[in-house]
């Protein structure tokens, strides 16, 4: 599948790249008061020992894995509730077993990798029991990161994208369902990615809050699909479907808010041989002021 | 491709909670009149207690989104910050925003209507105990309120008004207090008499 020319054309917004998640920082809702600012530092492992060969996994898995450490530094201002400029900066430490040409190899790599610039734009409806959004966010990964290396934490390539999200919640009930779409540019050492839609579907509840305190916790299920074309990276063939669930746990104090998310393969069909994405696990802590 | 898009689009408005959708707008401006008090339209009306003001505010419905809310009422020169931390109460449940006032100051409707909005967030109805002297000036009656000091005429519930003293909690509507700026008495209602 190759995204055509026209529809590269029609597309007129910068997007989210293959490693940046579709959320905005903190609670993806926060801040919602113009003039208010926020940061979130959130610590992401990925680990997979298992490789797979199309649906199945492969024959030859043994051995091998894939362990990618990342922190994410980001941050979120807003001017207004409709307007919104969030940042993302990961800072990469990485390892796997690749098989190149036949022969088994280490790769590593770590250092800081691209940064993400993003402008979540929303309309707002406030309604007697609960409010609704909709919104599009056209963001711009940069080639901050390095491209050294056997297995580099940047690919050197402007990329660009669009998603459109939509948020419902009440007192008690959260949803927010978020379709992303990217275009990978080609970049340096041969590193192509391919193109890819998604869609991020988070589902939940807010079982616990104390007005007093301003305490409180959410308690959700994250689904998420993503379709990659056929692209390459220093470790061999990338792309393919995967389906990811798992649960998010977010509590808040005041200002500060705690996020723990763990996300598992549910279903995979991956181009050639590669890695299954394992299972991935993220914990943030942000704040807003 | 193309097909992916209209089912994701689909999927997306689906799974939109649609309770969200089911309940109607209120938007400021628009057929809120004085007088039209439904108990049914947010949660029953508030118990006021004195020196409080009590606001009905739609979409707020996370006190971790709402801490903007809350910082900026409790700047307000006329909030009693000795009270819930800095003056300033949110109930998520019943969506309504408590603000702790001085005695006998002035409120400025029009600075807390613009705060809440700039929170993000869209205010509804203002309640509040008002005490002062009524009296009628041009088939209306106008209440000089000694707390807060302001004047005020009835709009509705007028009949539960007599000359002289003055008590009763009133409420005054989100696109009245958006326009409630200078010393020109503000429209009120008084609650459980419309």
């Amino acid at each position: 599948m190759a995204m055509n020319r026209a529809m590269r054309f029609v597309i007129l917004f910068v997007f989210a790249a293959s490693t940046a998640r579709a959320h905005q920082p903190v609670m993806d809702m926060a801040p919602r008061w113009a003039g208010g600012a926020g940061l979130q530092a959130r610590y992401e492992v990925q680990v997979s020992d298992e490789i797979r060969a199309g649906k199945d996994k492969a024959a030859d898995s043994s051995g091998r894995d894939k362990i990618v450490h990342t922190t994410w530094l980001e941050g979120v201002y807003t001017w207004k509730r409709e307007v919104r400029a969030t940042f993302k900066l990961p800072i990469i430490d990485q390892k796997r077993d690749a098989v190149i040409d036949g022969r088994s190899i280490k790769q590593k790599g770590s250092g800081v990798g691209d940064l993400i610039l993003g402008v979540p734009l929303r309309k707002y409806w406030n309604l007697k029991r609960s409010t609704v959004n909709v919104g599009f966010t056209p963001s711009l990964r940069a080639p901050t990161g390095s491209t050294s290396g056997s297995y580099p934490v940047g690919d050197g390539s402007w990329d660009v994208g669009l998603s459109a999200s939509a948020n419902a919640e009440n007192v008690f009930w959260y949803g927010l369902v978020d379709l992303f779409w990217w275009h990978n540019s080609s970049g340096n050492r041969n590193i192509h990615e391919g193109d890819e839609v998604g869609i991020d579907i988070n589902i939940g509840i807010h079982p616990y809050h104390d007005n007093e305190r301003n305490l409180g916790a959410f308690l959700m299920l994250d689904i998420e699909s993503r379709w990659e074309e056929r692209g390459r990276d220093t470790g061999g063939t990338t792309g393919g479907e995967r389906t990811t669930v798992g649960p998010v746990l977010v509590g808040y104090l005041n200002n500060f808010m705690l996020r723990a998310e763990a996300k598992f393969p549910v279903r995979e069909n991956v181009k050639g041989t590669q890695f299954s994405r394992g299972v991935v696990v993220n914990l943030g802590l942000g704040v807003t002021f | 491709m193309k097909r992916f898009f209209v089912e994701a689009v689909v999927m997306m408005f689906v799974m939109t909670p649609g309770y969200a959708f089911s309940d109607t707008a209120v938007q400021v401006g628009e057929s809120s009149e004085i007088g039209s008090l439904n108990e049914s339209d947010h949660a029953p009306a508030p118990e006021i207690q004195a020196n409080h003001l009590v606001i009905d505010v739609n979409g707020v419905v996370c006190s971790f989104c709402a801490y903007g809310l809350t910082k900026a009422l409790g700047k307000i020169d006329s909030i009693d910050t000795s009270m819930y931390g800095n003056g300033v109460r949110v109930e998520i449940e019943s969506q309504r925003v408590s603000l702790a006032l001085l005695a006998e100051r002035a409120i400025d409707f029009a600075d807390i209507f613009e705060r809440i909005k700039d929170a993000g967030y869209d205010p509804v109805r203002f309640y509040f105990n008002l005490a002062g002297t009524a009296a009628q000036s041009d088939g209306k009656w106008v209440v000089t309120g000694t707390n807060p000091r302001q004047q005020f005429t009835i709009s509705s519930g007028s009949a539960s008004v007599q000359q002289g003293k003055f008590m009763s909690t009133v409420y005054v509507d989100a696109s009245v207090a958006k326009v409630a700026v200078g010393s020109a008495p503000i429209e009120v209602a008084v609650h459980g008499h419309e």
